[in-house]
């Protein structure tokens, strides 16, 4: 086993341990495995946050939501892939504007990778998560819920409230991201 | 520098036509040099006196109900205008939502008009684009057409447009695009752009400015 797989044990272990100590608790999902909370997620060092979803235009099939990842952990941590019920495919996407104003969208098939000691930020005009062919009307301040998913199984149940199209950033931080199961702290704000 | 013994008598000849050789070329150096230079007063003045710089244009393209709309149904009254396509997710929607909030502001000012055009033919009928963007503000105007039709209203702008294939992604293709915000004057000549990420309030002060010229 390489050095590199060594760094995942411990949190393959506290995943494991989450979602053994989750089992048959108030946050079960419908697939059968539990899933750690925000707030729990922050004893594996991954701290979430900033969640939103653009208010979709009426009729449009796609819009995209945003969220800060911190890693505090000391190892990579690899986020895969996001699932949520609201939409039919959702995608991680890197957004690149080059030297002419020219603005290129490129799906992040790999992932997003954040080393220890790391922060991604997505946020308008950059990397988002974007949700295709919408399953049902988004309207301001309903909530979506995203179940995000780490290499090495670990999957983060977060709920991202929807705000209006023309906000560039929440004017409150973190918040609608909660389980609602869960009296978790507010999540703290960074400078 | 080897001279023969009848430099002496040669080498001033040769000195004279080089010389009358180089002053021909700083003529012609010169020459070329005033008029670029002149050329770009001739622009600069231009785009400010009289919007002649090289944006903008003739386009027709289709409305939601059906009529077309021609830049000669413009003239009269400033406009603004944006290129992008109903399935982006980020750029699009918060450009168009920033014109929206400066169309709010303005909106004592009913000469000011607002266009979408759409890049995507292929999955954005003229009605899409004029539902998609009326969603933003009820007069921003969505409009869209043939193919041919949008690459030359594209052409005219300066929009840079491409379809990119995308394999790994549900979305199949994405659009890459320019996406500056275009504000014309009445006489449908350029005036000034701005990016994507622009204030709302820079685009009111402009369209104010122009409402005042």
């Amino acid at each position: 086993m390489s050095r590199r797989a060594w760094r995942w044990l411990p949190v393959a272990g506290l995943a494991l341990v989450l979602q053994a100590g989750a089992a048959g608790a108030q946050n079960a999902t419908p697939d059968g495995l539990s899933h750690p909370t925000v707030y729990e997620a922050r004893s594996l060092g991954i701290h979430l946050g900033e969640f939103w979803v653009r208010e979709p235009a009426a009729g449009a099939s796609v819009t995209a939501a945003y969220f800060h990842l911190e890693n505090r952990s000391d190892a990579t941590i690899r986020l895969t892939g996001i699932d949520s019920p609201v939409a039919e495919a959702v995608e991680l996407h890197d957004l690149v504007e080059d030297a002419g104003g020219v603005m290129r969208m490129r799906p992040l098939t790999s992932g997003l990778t954040v080393p220890p000691g790391s922060a991604e930020a997505l946020e308008p005009g950059g990397r988002h998560v974007m949700l295709i062919g919408l399953r049902q009307a988004l309207t301001t301040d309903t909530v979506v819920p995203l179940t995000l998913r780490f290499a090495g199984g670990l999957a983060v149940e977060v709920k991202a409230p929807v705000h209006p199209a023309g906000r560039a950033q929440p004017s409150q931080g973190a918040g609608g991201e909660r389980e609602h199961s869960h009296d978790a702290p507010d999540e703290e704000h960074r400078e | 520098m080897a001279r023969s013994p009848d430099a002496p008598r040669r080498w001033p000849v040769r000195r004279r036509v080089a010389a009358a050789g180089l002053v021909a070329v700083l003529v012609v150096l010169g020459a070329a040099a005033a008029m670029l230079l002149a050329d770009r007063a001739d622009r600069t003045a231009g785009t400010a006196a009289t919007g002649t710089a090289a944006i903008g244009g003739p386009f027709a393209l289709a409305a939601a109900d059906g009529r077309t709309v021609t830049d000669q149904d413009l003239l009269g009254r400033p406009f603004l205008i944006f290129f992008g396509f109903a399935s982006c997710p980020d750029v699009c929607p918060a450009t168009l939502a920033t014109v929206g909030t400066a169309l709010e502001a303005l909106a004592a000012h009913e000469r000011i008009e607002a266009l979408f055009v759409t890049l995507d033919p292929e999955r954005d009928t003229p009605e899409t684009a004029g539902q998609y963007a009326a969603a933003f503000h009820p007069d921003i105007t969505g409009l869209g057409g043939t193919r041919a039709q949008i690459d030359d209203a594209a052409s005219a702008y300066r929009v840079y447009s491409a379809r990119v294939p995308l394999e790994d992604s549900a979305l199949g293709y994405t659009i890459d695009h320019s996406a500056f915000i275009y504000l014309m004057g009445a006489d449908g000549t350029y005036r000034q752009h701005f990016s994507h990420a622009a204030a709302a309030s820079e685009i009111t002060q402009a369209v104010l400015a122009e409402l005042e010229r």
